[in-house]
């Protein structure tokens, strides 16, 4: 073990070989409390928020409001487009079609990334 | 595939140290283990006694030899990180982004929020290193976007740069325990043997075999190797 050169010379004064460090342990009764703890035991992002039966009942209720105003939009909507739907016409003529272009670039090489790393990552059975 | 998250909402508070201390601990436990270094300062590797201008094996770069120091695989994973298609694949239901049965322990930085959330669906577990310092303890309100911390399943606190000549550190770790002792996944003592095996690009356990730190983190591991099933999976694979 290589041992730094004051702390060495330090064990030789005090005739120890070795160093034991002393713990300061607190009991949980002389603990005060700081007010970052109590800041962090009333943060609802850390303790979640306490809900009663009432705040469960509230949830539930808006969320079926929420639920109802969806569902009615959603049937204006439709049925504003079937009054709207203008007489089916002929299907338009579809465009002449191009060749595909090979995707370059760099997703390309991403994908490419992603593939070598999953097989560098691959199991290859135990090391010697 | 047993991934390790090692991300804390709180920057400067040994994240990288922990996470490549906890690689080398599970390797020598036996544990098939690689590292991901997903971090742009790229610092993992100076825990394995590297020189800064050793370069890692680029995650999804076949074109060097694989890099193993202390038993463990390592990759630089800055690129991979943030590119678009890796990304999507971490968000596809049901991809399984990480082939492969050996443990891999990733490092990633505090401000890239955005990669955790997508590899945590994906992660056995979350490790969030936090220091005694009133910024980091107000920082776990930002551990999970949308899940109080009390609620997180998968996540491990661990007290990292512990020391208890101080009463703010002393206070911390008993309030960290008794408030959330189910979260807590140990304690690392603050240790200067660590900041000097760096600076010497030498492994902490070769330069100083007997520091503290070393004590804690195999302790640590054992918290994480329990949380992770990585015990019953070594069971079954003796038997």
């Amino acid at each position: 073990m290589a041992v730094r050169n004051d702390v060495e010379s330090l064990l030789s004064r005090l005739g120890r070989q070795d160093l034991r460090y002393r713990e300061f342990a607190d009991q949980l009764g002389d603990m005060e409390l700081w007010p970052i703890f109590e800041a962090l035991l009333q943060d609802p992002r850390i303790v979640g928020r306490a809900q009663t039966l009432l705040d469960q009942r509230r949830e539930t209720q808006l969320e079926q409001m929420r639920l109802e105003r969806a569902a009615r939009a959603r049937a204006e909507l439709e049925a504003q487009a079937a009054a709207e739907l203008p007489v089916p016409a002929a299907a338009p003529t579809p465009p002449p079609r191009t060749p595909a272009t090979p995707v370059t670039g760099p997703l390309q090489s991403m994908d490419a990334q992603v593939r070598t790393f999953l097989g560098q990552i691959g199991s290859k059975g135990p090391r010697a | 595939m047993t991934l390790i998250l090692f991300h804390s909402p709180k920057g400067g508070v040994g994240t990288t140290f922990l996470a490549a201390h906890c690689a080398m601990e599970l390797a020598a436990r036996g544990h098939e283990t690689l590292a991901i270094d997903f971090t742009y300062q790229s610092t993992l590797k100076l825990f394995f006694g590297l020189l800064p201008e050793q370069q890692l094996v680029r995650a999804g770069d076949a074109s060097r030899d694989e890099i193993i120091v202390s038993g463990v695989e390592l990759f630089d994973g800055e690129d991979l990180g943030r590119s678009a298609s890796f990304r999507a694949l971490l968000a596809e239901p049901g991809a399984q982004p990480f082939p492969t049965d050996k443990v891999i322990v990733a490092d990633i930085a505090s401000h890239d929020r955005e990669l955790r959330q997508l590899l945590m669906p994906h992660a056995a577990l979350h490790v969030v290193p936090i220091v005694p310092r009133p910024a980091a303890l107000a920082a776990l309100v930002h551990v999970d976007p949308r899940t109080p911390l009390v609620d997180l399943s998968n996540t491990a606190v661990v007290l990292n740069m512990l020391d208890d000549t101080r009463t703010l550190s002393r206070h911390s770790q008993v309030f960290l325990n008794q408030a959330f002792g189910s979260l807590m996944a140990g304690a690392v003592r603050r240790d200067e043997c660590i900041g000097e095996a760096v600076a010497n690009f030498e492994p902490l356990a070769k330069l100083f075999p007997q520091a503290p730190a070393l004590a804690d983190i195999a302790q640590m591991v054992s918290m994480l190797e329990e949380r992770c099933g990585l015990n019953v999976q070594a069971a079954q694979a003796l038997s």
